[in-house]
């Protein structure tokens, strides 16, 4: 009777539980769903506004637009100084990849098989200028040109974007350098083969993947960096984000709508690129 | 075995060699411009000519101003607030990832997230102008719908600036979360479900503590690139909306140097404590991993 007595309250709670059950999951999933559409709409809404508003025209922004025109996009190759910002863009992106590879992707060979000591200080020197945030880094580098006396010119600018982008191609390649089997090189060095060789045929295949995405996102980072370039950026010799910087800071100019477009197709192109070498984990450096 | 050891020795030589150049090239051009920018902080400058220094002046000045304070904090908390959001917006996107068992959905979700990754702030900011503007999407929406009669004013305010760098961060948030959910061992849910867990219960006891790591990661990213994001406040925040780094940059065009410099060295040592603070209750609240 007793032992009764005791599990009815008991079964009455399960009872409880199982009509709670099914309401917060329930509520649960719907919430869940919810929230993840919110976002990820949020995420491409900017980007989509953007394609649609450069076929429209007028000199003021508006959405929806009114027409389908190609006006905007033609005005582009108008517009003063924005092909000389373009080139000096892809110049100095360039020479900014060039330079990164030329000192990372020793540096991670190096960290990977070398034998030397602090190991983990050096890795957490080479990417510690991630931690520190553009402007600090544009802002010490201006200063200290001024230090020793040089002027602001495009090669500070090209300093300061190798000095921002190279720990994200370091670390791409680092992670693809650690995935490498040492065996294969010590048998082709057994085998007689000479440094090079073994780089040229053992190592640099296996890492050829990590150098295309890492110098496709240096690239990237390059192209579009603001914080940075807007203080180590001559007035005069402007790179494309501070072109774009002065054509929305006062006023905000729709041409950039059509150069925007241009630049999220790039993205796009570079996206599938990381895509298909590293992954889009890979791109951020988490294996 | 004299000869291996050489071998070796050669090995490790070598091996320095590589990794001196950038080495040199980060203290001639990172290192060393770090400790221009302390010492400037400690000088007093004119017109970008040294006056006077080194003293603590610049630093007691901007102490003893309720402004700086002001300036800092309304930084801190909007930028607690864009990390909160994107923790509330990201988790369930990665979460949904994980459950998802169509392939082409997948990579949908990844595609939508790691676009705007790529995609420089400067082209997202000019996106969310378009959104918020006075004849923008959400006011000709709102208009069309009679719900308004005259356009907000959503740009150049507080939550405009919340709005753009919630979103321009998000990925940050999601993509560290995306890969741990996704190897998670499903074994655990299932001990749960078995023992008889809804799923509601498994995932606030099982699969969120399981996560802490990751989500800790995501925050600190998120929080200290808002703290520090240049692009959004200066171009969606308007002159009412200063935050620190548009603060510095006006403080630097104005030639003041030595007073950027505190600020700069200010914002990273406070995006330092806030970084181990967050650290610090990540392990605390792991504490049964570790143990």
């Amino acid at each position: 009777m007793a032992a009764q007595l005791t599990t009815t309250p008991k079964a009455d709670q399960n009872q409880k539980r199982r009509v709670k059950k099914p309401f917060m999951d329930i509520f649960g999933t719907v919430l869940l769903v919810i929230l993840a559409i919110i976002s990820l709409i949020a995420l491409v809404l900017p980007m989509l506004v953007i394609v649609i508003v450069s076929f429209d025209v007028g000199p003021f922004l508006r959405f929806p637009p009114e027409v389908f025109s190609f006006e905007r996009y033609q005005a582009i190759f108008e517009l003063n100084g924005f092909v000389e910002s373009l080139f000096l863009s892809l110049r100095v992106a360039g020479i900014v990849v060039a330079a990164d590879l030329i000192l990372g992707v020793p540096a991670s060979i190096a960290l990977v098989r070398g034998n030397f000591p602090a190991k983990s200080f050096i890795i957490g020197f080479l990417q510690s200028p991630m931690m520190i945030p553009g402007i600090v880094v544009g802002i010490s580098l201006l200063f200290y040109m001024s230090f020793i006396g040089v002027n602001v010119s495009v090669f500070l600018m090209t300093i300061s974007h190798i000095v921002i982008t190279m720990p994200f191609l370091t670390n791409i390649t680092y992670a693809r350098m650690r995935s490498a089997d040492p065996v294969l090189e010590d048998a082709a060095r057994d085998l007689g083969a000479n440094r090079w060789k073994v780089f040229q045929h053992i190592v640099l295949p296996h890492l050829l993947p990590g150098i295309i995405g890492g110098s496709a996102f240096a690239f990237l980072l390059s192209f579009t960096n603001l914080p940075t370039s807007i203080f180590t950026a001559p007035i005069l010799d402007v790179p494309m984000p501070v072109y774009l910087f002065r054509l929305m800071i006062y006023n905000i100019n729709p041409i950039v709508a059509p150069i925007a477009t241009l630049q999220i197709v790039l993205t796009l192109i570079i996206l599938i690129i990381g895509n298909k070498t590293v992954g889009t984990g890979g791109l951020m450096g988490i294996e | 075995m004299q000869n291996k050891q050489k071998k070796v020795q050669s090995k490790r030589k070598g091996a320095f060699l590589g990794v001196t150049p950038a080495i040199i090239f980060l203290l001639v051009f990172f290192a060393a411009p770090f400790v221009v920018l302390l010492y400037y902080s400690l000088l007093t400058i004119e017109q970008g000519d040294i006056v006077s220094g080194p003293t603590l002046q610049r630093y007691i000045e901007l102490l003893s101003d309720p402004f700086t304070y002001y300036l800092f904090g309304r930084t801190i908390g909007l930028s607690f607030l864009v990390t909160a959001l994107s923790v509330l917006l990201g988790y369930p996107v990665a979460y949904l990832h994980s459950k998802l068992k169509n392939p082409t959905l997948k990579t949908i979700i990844l595609a939508i997230v790691s676009a705007p990754l790529l995609t420089s702030s400067l082209i997202l900011t000019f996106g969310w102008i378009v959104i918020l503007g006075k004849n923008g999407m959400v006011n000709n929406l709102l208009i069309s719908l009679n719900i308004i009669d005259e356009p907000l004013k959503i740009l150049f305010t507080m939550s405009a600036v919340i709005i753009g760098l919630t979103q321009v961060h998000l990925p940050f948030m999601i993509v560290p979360l995306v890969s741990t959910l996704q190897n998670l061992p499903s074994d655990l849910e299932d001990a749960a479900a078995d023992l008889g867990a809804n799923k509601w219960q498994t995932f606030w006891q099982v699969t969120l503590p399981q996560s802490i790591p990751s989500i800790t990661s995501g925050v600190t990213l998120v929080f200290v690139l808002a703290y520090t994001a240049f692009t959004v406040p200066s171009l969606m925040g308007g002159s009412a909306m200063q935050l620190v780094s548009v603060y510095i940059w006006n403080t630097v065009r104005s030639l003041a140097w030595d007073t950027a410099a505190a600020l700069s060295s200010i914002l990273l040592l406070t995006s330092l404590i806030i970084i181990s603070i967050i650290n610090f209750v990540s392990r605390r609240l792991t504490k049964w991993q570790h143990s």
